[in-house]
């Protein structure tokens, strides 16, 4: 599987990206963030620019289990 | 200040001293009168921590007595603040006293993290050809505090340290105020026309003064365990999470000088703390540790605590007669290690501000500034810093699990390996400060930044030599305005000599060096000439700019010379008379 290699949000960005995200998911809760969760990838995976970009996302989330 | 008591430093468990002799100073009764100290001072410090001594020393830098009243007998003990930073040294270094922290501090640039057994991030801080001074230097806090003292012998009786002095009691009024004092030798009280209260985060004055920090507690703790081992393992800020040696936890482990190793992990959820302290838990823990990072030599425990991350800040550090500054003023967590060093920034701001005022060059609204523009830095220090923490010691089950989303994406995916970047400490821009004048040019460094360390040829009356920008502000008078003026000759306008000469009729301590391109010829004025031709790229100098710095190295302008008026304007503005 092949790194990522088209632009990437600033770091600074990132972190306040995650932080929001992460403080989403605080509020609704266990039970409430897996659906959360799907929705947010559906969103992303959606504005991938085609089926094989999508399927690359899908392929590298599934292959960060493999030492976990 | 956030640490605990020491819970553990008994030596029957083959525990062993800091290699630092703590030297122990008398408590000193001054002459009384009526039970008061006879002396009114322009100026009390409470609290001879690193954030009072460099008040202290700024102060008296300017020729500004003070007092300092310290409640301990010696400096500090036990595991505080370990890493200095860049912009820390170069305040240090105004200071006088950065040679004894390079002999003493071990130098770093970066570091790496570990998710199980894989490297998952590799950092490293600014350290580019320009620079003078390292990144980060680790340094034990009783050695900061120490040389910071022994420092202020320099300035003889300008500096007078109580120990043992303990502020026990405050009447603050609109002139002044009153502290009441106890000593092992008996108790008097002592009036200041203002007092820096720098007592720390469990301190007196701030509770005294019935003010209240408002922020957030985090419930996440940390162990921490300083050991003795000898290693010849390069400096470097190491972070292992999930380790094998500890399924679960987190450990952060720091190299210090003199054999000393910081290492702190983190509690795992449900764990008793007061079990978790005790030493047959912690040792073994320390043991699997060092196996792991392939440490074989025998080690010693010197001192074990406990921390709980705050994110916490005054909404003001002026109330009245009295300045907050550092722990006292503001609780930042350690992850990214801007405790210390905002104290020690605090301190910078407040030193020059606080010596204008006393020496009546300025009006009391300058103090203002002072808690208005670290107000603002703390907060920045607290976003930074809560970001940080909620990555080391995650609040919630959602922080947790993006957290393990994060580390398990890190290795093969670059893109996410910033938030495991520890977010170090940066200097910080008043880019909101009351002091600045509208019209300056864009360009970098922008009002408020401080200046970008470049090399340069100082060249004045003893001939050439090789430097740096920041060098500039180490020439006399100490904690002056520096007008940087980039041109093409070393001549100025005789209305830049006008006002420069006006300025100092006035008492008021400013520097004027022109800065060209080629080599300058030695005369009687500073100045200085862009021997690697990246000084003026640096800056973005693209036709004659004056730079008018602050005494704290901040810049305060920047406009298209001669522009007389614009830097007589930004003077008075910061004068407000």
């Amino acid at each position: 599987m092949s790194q990522w290699s088209g632009k990437v949000m600033h770091a600074n960005d990132l972190d306040e990206t995650y932080t929001s995200l992460c403080r989403t998911m605080t509020g609704l809760g266990e039970s409430g963030a897996t659906l959360f969760l799907a929705r947010l990838a559906l969103l992303a995976l959606a504005r991938s620019s085609d089926a094989a970009a999508a399927q690359a996302l899908i392929e590298a989330a599934a292959a960060a289990d493999f030492k976990s | 200040m956030a640490y605990n008591l020491p819970v553990s430093t008994e030596s029957s468990r083959g525990f062993v001293p800091y290699p630092f002799n703590f030297r122990r100073y008398p408590a000193i009764m001054p002459e009384l009168r009526e039970g008061g100290d006879c002396r009114v001072r322009p100026v009390a410090i409470v609290g001879a921590g690193p954030v009072g001594l460099c008040a202290a020393l700024g102060l008296a830098a300017h020729g500004v007595p003070v007092v300092v009243l310290e409640a301990d007998a010696a400096v500090c003990f036990g595991s505080r603040a370990i890493c200095i930073s860049r912009r820390s040294l170069e305040i240090i270094e105004r200071l006088g006293a950065l040679d004894a922290f390079m002999q003493i501090g071990l130098p770093w640039t970066g570091g790496r993290s570990f998710y199980r057994d894989v490297e998952v991030l590799r950092f490293s801080m600014p350290a580019d050809e320009n620079q003078k001074l390292p990144p980060m230097l680790n340094i034990a806090q009783y050695d900061i505090e120490q040389i910071l003292v022994d420092r202020a012998r320099a300035f003889g009786g300008l500096i007078d340290i109580r120990w043992q002095t303990k502020v026990v009691g405050i009447d603050a009024g609109a002139s002044g105020a009153r502290l009441h004092v106890v000593t092992p030798a008996g108790g008097y009280w002592i009036d200041a026309d203002w007092v820096v209260a720098a007592d720390g985060g469990r301190g007196f004055m701030r509770e005294a003064m019935g003010l209240k920090m408002r922020g957030r507690r985090y419930q996440g703790r940390y162990v921490i365990v300083d050991i003795q081992l000898e290693s010849d393992r390069p400096v470097e800020r190491l972070a292992y999470f999930d380790p094998p040696c500890n399924r679960g936890s987190t450990v952060l482990v720091h190299k210090q000088p003199g054999n000393v190793w910081r290492i702190d992990y983190q509690l795992r959820d449900g764990e008793d703390p007061d079990a978790a302290v005790k030493p047959e838990n912690v040792l073994p823990r320390v043991d699997s540790l060092l196996d792991m990072m392939g440490e074989r030599g025998a080690w010693a425990p010197i001192w074990i605590g406990l921390y709980q991350a705050n994110a916490l800040t005054l909404d003001s550090y002026r109330a009245g007669r009295v300045l907050f500054a550092g722990d006292s003023a503001h609780l930042v967590p350690i992850f990214g290690v801007r405790g210390a060093n905002s104290g020690i920034d605090d301190a910078d701001n407040l030193a020059w501000k606080l010596a204008f005022v006393v020496k009546g060059l300025a009006a009391h609204s300058l103090l203002d500034s002072y808690s208005t523009e670290r107000v603002a830095a703390a907060r920045e220090n607290l976003d930074f810093g809560a970001r940080s923490t909620e990555f080391m010691a995650p609040p919630s089950f959602a922080f947790e699990l993006m957290r393990k989303a994060v580390l398990s994406l890190a290795a093969l995916h670059p893109e996410v390996r910033s938030l495991i970047n520890p977010r170090q400490t940066a200097p910080i821009t008043y880019s909101a400060s009351p002091l600045h004048v509208a019209g300056s040019l864009a360009g970098a460094p922008a009002p408020g930044a401080v200046l970008l360390e470049c090399p340069l040829t100082i060249v004045d009356t003893q001939g050439r030599r090789d430097g740096h920008i920041t060098d500039l502000l180490l020439t006399a008078p100490a904690g002056a305005f520096t007008l940087l003026w980039f041109a093409a000759t070393v001549e100025v306008p005789a209305s830049i000599d006008a006002l420069i000469d006006d300025l100092r009729a006035r008492r008021i301590p400013v520097r004027l060096v022109p800065l060209v391109r080629a080599p300058a010829e030695v005369r009687a004025r500073l100045s200085g000439f862009d021997h690697t031709g990246r000084l003026f790229r640096l800056y973005e100098i693209s036709g004659e700019t004056a730079l008018l710095v602050r005494p704290d190295g901040h810049v305060l302008g920047r406009w298209a010379a001669p522009a007389v008026e614009q830097i007589a304007a930004a003077i008075e503005r910061v004068l407000d008379r």
